[in-house]
């Protein structure tokens, strides 16, 4: 049987160039995007800001019964622990720049840094 | 032949199935979540070429299900579903055109598979944030695609030696 090598089409590499365009745009965003001013943390659970709190106050707070628990430690956000299968949220580098944010999807727990300008004022809830 | 046609299919749940066992054994270690490299789409995609559009999400969906209930996350099921939803439904798009190869297809596949599941955690986490792990999964999404094209493509030529389908 005559075996019919394998082309690439001139449609492949078009759309290579374009996914490629397209992650670099997105790198180009992200730069400009994640940085700045920080000093809160909004933490949000099931799309619910349950707290904002002071980065540069030292403090473990736990949601969901202990399910997340998420530490703020000098000046930087981490999760301490997650019940979670894959970990992934619990591996995440800590976050300390404006924007930068860590996601548990399985627990939908958010943790982001925000500059609201009202980082004396914490709201506890919970 | 439409018993041969469902034997066939539920052969290919099953090793696409176990495609995915194997890889949630072994995890990437990348620094990026959810990296994988889609062996399972093998299957997809050599579905999608040998036995049609139809089969190829139906062998999909059964997998998703049954690799989420047995070995995967119940609360990742939407993710599973997203991005093969959205991967499948650009690559019959892309066949159709018959201007792309296998390669270029399964590539497209790679990427979209990866969009959608990005796309699904916008929507549930309600955050935009979350785009910025494309600069890196689109990359990711088109080399594995590719290698899946490539596997895929290999596929289809020995079997076409054989008797069946």
């Amino acid at each position: 049987m005559p075996e019919t090598k394998l082309k690439i089409t001139k449609a492949d590499i078009i759309l290579a160039v374009l996914f490629a365009a397209v992650a670099v745009a997105v790198a180009v965003w992200a730069a400009g995007y994640f940085g700045g001013n920080a000093d809160s943390v909004v933490v949000t659970v099931r799309g619910e800001i349950i707290g904002v709190y002071d980065l540069s106050e030292n403090r473990e707070i736990a949601v969901l019964d202990g399910s997340n628990v998420i530490e703020i430690k000098n000046g930087a956000v981490f999760m301490k622990s997650a019940d979670c299968k894959n970990q992934h949220c619990v591996r995440h580098a800590p976050i300390k720049l404006g924007n930068e944010q860590i996601v548990c999807l399985p627990n939908k727990v958010l943790v982001e840094i925000t500059d609201n300008g009202e980082s004396e004022i914490d709201t506890v809830a919970n | 032949m439409r018993t041969e046609k469902l034997v066939l299919c539920s052969i290919l749940v099953a090793l696409s199935a176990i495609f995915s066992y194997v890889e949630a054994i072994i995890p990437i270690p990348l620094g990026i979540p959810g990296i994988k490299l889609g062996l399972a789409n093998v299957v997809t995609v050599f579905a999608l070429y040998r036995l049609g559009f139809g089969s190829a999400v139906i062998i999909s969906a059964v997998r998703i299900i049954i690799v989420s209930s047995l070995f995967g996350n119940p609360a990742m099921v939407l993710y599973s579903f997203a991005g093969a939803g959205l991967s499948l439904a650009v690559m019959i798009l892309l066949k159709c055109t018959n201007a792309f190869s296998i390669i270029g297809v399964s590539m497209a596949g790679g990427v979209f598979h990866n969009a959608g599941q990005v796309a699904m955690a916008v929507i549930v986490m309600e955050t935009a944030g979350l785009f910025s792990y494309l600069s890196a999964l689109i990359p990711v999404g088109m080399f594995t695609g590719v290698f899946i094209g490539i596997v895929s493509d290999k596929a289809i030529r020995h079997i076409e030696r054989m008797p069946v389908v």
